[in-house]
């Protein structure tokens, strides 16, 4: 960049971008939407390049920002369109001569058919002679001589903030990738399509090298933390620059009635020989079979009237000066009014579709070319840049935050989103969503499932292009548009499908890649989410685990176990060790353990917490909280979990914040809830723990509960949605029911011989409903007075449970055992005649399963998770929650009929293999993890099912 | 050419996505087979509808709440929906579910929040000087610009039918 001029006051950075969508129908020999192509190469990108090669060959100073989207891009390199376009400009070529034979003698028209017939020749000239039919060259070169800066795009132009976030890196990747190929340098900056941005771009944008986009004027204004200078960059996060669309400029060439387009002197758009004359005249120059565009046109506006007069070309000309004087002008005057404004020279972004000059505008390249002549000049106070140029000088500008916005009707997007285009998107997140589950299932895919994988993405990227909504906002080509988007993800779906199964569609890849053979380099993996960019190596060997690593959170565990809850964590992890799956455990330190050690294949690492709890129970728990946070991330320095595990709402913050830190999915257990426990929330600690286990149930990715009634009980109380919460019982392991051989004591202890035995174990707490075993004791032993209940556990209704025995007059048949070690557990549940677990609320019911296991038939109170285990006469009796009566009346039937109660017994441990058994378990766990992990970085779809991990 | 693209996947789920800072569309699918479970979860009705509920979310010191502020009983077939008259600058979320026998929401799905983007309260755009802008077809000299500049995307393709009335 020249050094600034005493007299310059700022700059003026043209920004063109060009696109068009991805057509090409090799089906066909020819294709009326191609068309598109043919006449933005004339009439656009080769006036305006022979415009700049022009200019750097008479040595004036320019420079200019070129957009050219990566679908265009592929096109221009494509053999297939280039010869077409050949051969268009063959038949416009032929049109011309009939044209200069029609107005032979014409003093008004002959000279526009010469005129016409020059510029045709001059373009093929251009294309074929010059540069081989390959104009990308051309602006190659104009890029390494510094006259133009080249920008991409994503990949196919899709409207990012409508898309998943796991599209935005292979859009932008893939459109980057194949710039550096066409080009063989990196871009100078990403045109955001439609300039849609939305919060979270510019990390990608960063992660791929890239740091300025443009947005629209209001999105500056609307800025935070107040509206921003639309004359300087805004540094939006990532060190990323917006730079904004300057209102003034956009209003000088855009506005329909004082845009300079609109004088009365260029040329009529809508005045051509393609609908003026006789149709069967021009029919064989059209591409289509309607009258049509063929760039011949001789009126200009005249006025608002009809009635149009004959262009001239001389007098447009002299507007275009006059106009390109005036431009300049304002520019020279607008940037001095900012420049006394601002500590910074301003630069005025003026973006535009590139389209608009030479085909809406047909004088556009002329004005263009000679307001580059003028800004050139050392007379002239504003000289060109670029917003690259600008940053690399100026710095990244000052910080902000923008919000969604796009460039497009009331600046926002229901161009793209109205009731006309509306239905598309659950398709396209339903086909994100199975493309980064095939991603994730093929971490290395080879031959042909590797080119099936990259061009399901190739479709699935062509099918996102938002050219589709658009055309069927403005309801021109719509058929086309949805025969396209149909035909994308039908071939899509198509090798999805046979990927799911291991294998390739052949003749769907075969038809995929012969009529869409585009981005060559596209890898399927950046739909995965973790692959790195270009040039750097994947650094994790080949997984032979189901699923990486998994960081559990937990406020108990062995030998640290107060409830049900540590047991259950302890269990499930050691089952999904024993499946490979690599388990950390985080939970609270314990005086006598380890700080770290490894337990049945599970690395337990223990945190220390000052405190205890029985001081201010929260603010311990906030201390524990903080605790598992840092070890978290101390740990996460050397390896990044694949999910993190929660159980309960007492490790809620510490789960959240390591979620939003390393940016991980969530799965959380409700294992119980306050209000459940406590039959209601009575008091400010209970409603402070009730927000806990809401905010965590809302905020994970998935969310696990031990039964029917629990995923109920937390829909109705934390407003969940059911349909995800995802129902995994807690297991057994009959191992763990088996009394080491001489350890324990058994019934012998508090029995005699003949005794019927009835077993609970448990807290003894108001919930679990001991006190109406006791209740029943009276009646069962009324018919069955060798009965006897033994108690094992502790707890605070201890005193109350024996004042009532006493008071029933039963205390002789009843025994309280106290806390039982688990060999002593084990002998007494494994040789009881009844194990009998009347609660009155209870999740789950680990201890019937326990029961159930070892072979001991079971009497439950109907509630919970108990009444979803037990199925009365099968498995089981189950009575109502309560009921004194009918829980007697139960036991005294199972004692009576002691086959009967055998064969219920040998059911259900029958169940606890088939269903609880934790290997089971462990598997679904597994399943759910995936599904999390999957709809991390995706919405729309719950329940996508993860593909089996293929070698392919 | 018959365009043919599936009514659902047979698969539970609901998208939010954001028109504008007042606008948010909806679209879900909610199987049979979910339906049907939850209406015997809850022991409801073959023929409860279903309904859509819309929340704008409240931070509460250290956590959040969801606040209702719209919710409607849907027609049998609906799958997507528009919400209008929301603000600027506030995070929403979707729920699709029934009522259960004492008149409250069970939610059966549920989207992830969304951010309406703000809109700050400016005036319309000065240039700070007169502009004389010469040409087009009606040459003006302006101080001040409208405000909401419509500037739609030209695209090479988009094509207005009839001839021009300038």
């Amino acid at each position: 960049m020249k050094a600034m001029l005493k007299e310059q006051k700022g700059y003026w950075a043209l920004v063109l971008h060009a696109h068009l969508p991805y057509v090409r129908h090799p089906e066909l020999p020819e294709f009326l939407e191609e068309r598109w192509l043919f006449e933005a190469l004339t009439e656009c990108y080769l006036p305006m390049t022979e415009s700049w090669l022009r200019l750097r060959e008479e040595q004036v100073d320019f420079c200019v920002t070129l957009s050219v989207t990566p679908s265009l891009a592929a096109m221009l390199t494509d053999n297939l369109l280039q010869q077409r376009y050949r051969e268009h400009l063959d038949k416009m070529l032929q049109l011309a001569a009939l044209e200069e034979k029609r107005t032979a003698g014409d003093e008004d028209f002959a000279p526009l058919a010469a005129l016409y017939r020059q510029k045709l020749e001059g373009a093929r000239r251009l294309f074929q002679d010059d540069w081989n039919s390959q104009i990308t060259e051309a602006w190659k070169s104009l890029a390494q001589s510094g006259h133009l800066d080249l920008w991409t795009s994503a990949a196919t132009h899709g409207f990012l903030p409508y898309l998943t976030e796991s599209s935005w890196t292979p859009q932008i990747r893939t459109g980057v990738r194949q710039h550096k190929a066409i080009f063989g340098m990196e871009p100078h900056g990403l045109w955001l399509p439609e300039c849609a941005y939305a919060p979270g771009l510019e990390k990608v944008l960063a992660q791929e090298g890239v740091y300025c986009f443009v947005v629209d004027t209001g999105t500056f204004r609307n800025a935070h933390p107040g509206p921003a200078n639309l004359y300087q960059p805004l540094e939006v996060g990532a060190q990323v620059s917006a730079f904004a669309r300057d209102p003034e400029t956009s209003h000088q060439v855009w506005d329909k009635k004082s845009g300079y387009p609109g004088d009365y002197d260029y040329r009529e758009f809508y005045r051509d020989i393609g609908y003026d004359l006789p149709f069967e005249t021009v029919a064989p120059f059209l591409s289509g079979p309607n009258p049509g565009d063929t760039g011949f046109k001789y009126y200009r506006i005249t006025g608002d009237t009809d009635q149009k007069e004959p262009y001239r070309h001389d007098w447009a000309m002299e507007k275009v000066n006059a106009h390109a004087d005036n431009f300049v002008f304002n520019r020279e005057t607008q940037t001095a009014s900012w420049r006394d404004q601002m500590d910074l020279p301003p630069i005025v972004v003026s973006p535009y579709d590139g389209e608009l000059f030479g085909h809406w505008w047909y004088e556009g390249p002329d004005f263009l070319e000679a307001v580059l002549r003028r800004l050139s000049s050392s007379e002239s106070t504003v000289k060109m840049t670029t917003p690259r140029r600008y940053r690399e000088t100026y710095g990244p500008g000052p910080s902000g935050r923008i919000a969604f916005s796009t460039w497009g009707e009331d600046g926002y997007g229901k161009v793209w989103l109205n009731p006309t285009n509306d239905w598309i998107y659950r398709h396209l997140h339903r086909a994100n969503a199975e493309m980064v589950a095939l991603a994730k299932a093929f971490p290395q895919a080879r031959h042909e499932i590797k080119k099936a994988l990259n061009q399901a993405a190739r479709e699935l990227l062509l099918a996102q292009s938002s050219d589709w909504p658009f055309i069927m906002h403005t309801r021109t080509t719509v058929e086309y548009a949805t025969g396209r988007l149909e035909e994308h993800l039908q071939l899509f779906w198509k090798l999805a499908r046979s990927l799911r199964n291991g294998q390739v569609d052949e003749s769907a890849l075969a038809e995929a890649e012969w009529k869409h053979p585009i981005f060559r380099d596209i890898n399927y993996r950046d739909f995965a989410g973790g692959s790195e960019p270009e040039g750097k190596p994947v650094l994790s060997p080949k997984r032979t685990n189901p699923i990486g690593p998994i960081w559990m959170l937990s406020w108990e565990y062995p030998p640290r176990v107060v409830g049900g809850l540590g047991r259950a964590v302890a269990d499930l992890s050691k089952a999904l060790a024993a499946r490979g799956v690599p388990v950390k455990v985080f939970t609270c330190a314990v005086p006598g353990c380890p700080d770290r050690e490894v337990i049945d294949g599970v690395t337990v690492i223990r945190l220390p917490v000052p405190g205890t709890a029985s001081d201010d129970f929260l603010s311990w728990v906030w201390r524990f909280n903080f605790a598992l946070l840092s070890g978290v991330i101390a740990e996460s320095a050397a390896e990044k979990p694949a999910l993190i595990h929660g159980h309960d709402w007492m490790v809620g913050m510490a789960a959240k914040e390591i979620r939003r830190l390393l940016q991980v999915p969530l799965a959380v257990t409700i294992h119980a809830t306050e209000h459940g426990r406590q039959r209601g929330i009575w008091n400010d600690l209970q409603r402070s723990i009730h927000n806990e286990e809401t905010d965590l149930s809302n905020a994970a990715d998935a969310l696990i509960a031990c039964s029917n009634y629990m995923a109920k009980e937390i829909t109705t109380l934390f407003a969940t949605p059911w349909a995800e919460i995802t129902v995994l019982p807690n297991g057994v392991d009959p191992a763990n029911l088996m009394a080491a051989p001489g350890k324990g004591y058994g019934m012998e202890k508090f029995c005699d011989p003949g005794d019927e035995t009835l077993f609970y174990v448990g807290r003894l707490v108001p919930e679990k409903g001991i006190q109406l075993l006791v209740e029943a004791m009276p009646n069962i032993l009324s018919q069955r007075p060798q009965a006897r209940l033994i108690i094992a556990g502790k707890g605070p209704m201890m005193e109350e449970l024996k004042e009532k025995a006493r008071a029933l007059a039963v205390e002789h048949r009843v025994s309280f055992a106290g806390f039982v070690d688990d060999d002593s557990r084990n002998r007494l549940i494994g040789s009881a005649h009844i194990a009998v677990f009347p609660s009155l609320y209870e999740p789950f019911g680990i201890v019937a399963l326990e029961a159930m296991a070892a072979n001991t038939p079971v009497i439950v109170g109907d509630t919970g998770g108990l009444g979803e285990i037990i199925r009365t006469g099968e498995n089981g009796i189950k009575v109502p929650p309560g009921d004194v009566q009918k829980l007697a009346e139960a036991v005294i039937a199972m004692l009576q009929d002691r086959e009967g109660a055998n064969q219920m017994a040998e059911a259900a441990r029958r169940d606890v293999d088939q269903i609880y058994s934790w290997d089971v378990i462990a598997e679904e766990t597994i399943k759910t993890y995936q599904r999390a992990i999957l709809r991390f970085g995706t919405f729309g779809f719950l329940a996508v099912e993860p593909a089996d991990e293929k070698v392919g | 050419m018959t365009i043919s693209f599936p009514q659902g996947y047979g698969e539970d789920g609901i998208g939010l996505l954001v028109q504008d800072p007042y606008h948010i569309f909806i679209y879900w699918e909610l199987t049979e087979k979910t339906r049907q479970n939850a209406l015997h979860n809850w022991f409801l009705p073959f023929d409860t509808p279903c309904l859509l509920r819309l929340q704008q979310e409240e931070k509460q010191g250290k956590g959040t709440c969801w606040n209702s502020i719209y919710q409607v009983e849907l027609p049998p077939s609906a799958n997507r929906w528009y919400v209008s008259g929301l603000r600027p600058g506030e995070v929403y979320r979707a729920q699709i579910g029934l009522h259960n026998g004492q008149g409250e929401f069970i939610a059966i799905l549920g989207s992830k929040g969304v951010l309406t983007p703000p809109v700050q309260p400016v005036g319309p755009w000065n240039t700070g000087r007169p502009v004389a802008v010469c040409g087009g077809a009606e040459p003006i000299e302006l101080e001040d610009l409208p405000p909401a500049e419509s500037i739609s995307s030209t695209c090479f393709y988009e094509k207005s039918a009839g001839g021009s009335s300038r």
